[in-house]
């Protein structure tokens, strides 16, 4: 397995490991009190944590990639593998955020009188976290298929 | 498997130039090993430049190393 695929596969399982670990706590801390999200503080320092530890992987990830070795690391086929998963994960981003647009939409519908800075940063920031995984998923699928 | 439309005759090449190995070659063209896997199997399109650098390493010229189809060319 070329080294550009194995860095795939590390970043790809760890940012699955990152959603799902905020999917779950999320799922913990929507709950409503007086059409209210309870828990604030709660979803606020989950989002802090998650982007900092994606933060981390992709910059680990990049060092990585950009190290020097002796053989051509990175060529022509590399990048441009890379520059269809980016627009898959654009794709991807933008079609969960529109999603999170008509969720919090409808939470108003449910009865919530009000959206909260905190619960729309946790939406926004799974969107990212999901269409990351969708980037490296698609990185990796293009690396095996050729 | 996406397969170009681009055929090549790389193999047949590296087999004539003393059963040059695909590692040999991509350090020569100055890509890796599975980008010249993927063009020979017909699954990447190089850009020009890397063909070029393919058909200097044989001493060939580039439409001598790649193909395209007649009726492709055609049509666009």
């Amino acid at each position: 397995m070329p080294k550009q695929e194995k860095i795939a596969w590390i970043l790809g399982i760890g940012s699955l490991l990152i959603a799902s670990h905020m999917a779950m706590e999320l799922s913990g801390l929507l709950h409503l009190k007086d059409g209210l999200v309870a828990s604030q503080g709660g979803l606020l320092r989950l989002c802090l944590k998650v982007t900092l530890a994606g933060i981390f992987f992709e910059l680990v990830g990049d060092y990585i990639r950009r190290r020097p070795t002796d053989e051509v690391d990175m060529d022509e086929r590399d990048q441009d593998i890379h520059a269809k998963a980016d627009r898959f994960g654009l794709w991807v981003f933008a079609a969960l955020v529109m999603s999170s647009i008509f969720t919090l939409t409808g939470w108003q519908i449910a009865g919530v009188t009000a959206v909260e800075i905190p619960a729309m940063a946790a939406c926004l920031i799974l969107a990212m976290v999901a269409a990351n995984v969708g980037r490296h998923v698609a990185e990796i699928y293009h690396y095996r298929i050729g | 498997m996406v397969k170009t439309k681009l055929s090549n005759t790389i193999r047949t090449e590296r087999f004539m130039a003393d059963e040059m190995t695909q590692a040999d070659l991509a350090k020569r063209v100055g890509v890796t090993r599975q980008t010249i896997l993927a063009i020979e199997a017909g699954r990447y399109s190089p850009s020009l430049e890397v063909a070029f650098k393919i058909a200097r390493v044989f001493g060939k010229r580039v439409d001598d190393i790649f193909e395209y189809p007649e009726d492709q060319t055609a049509q666009t």
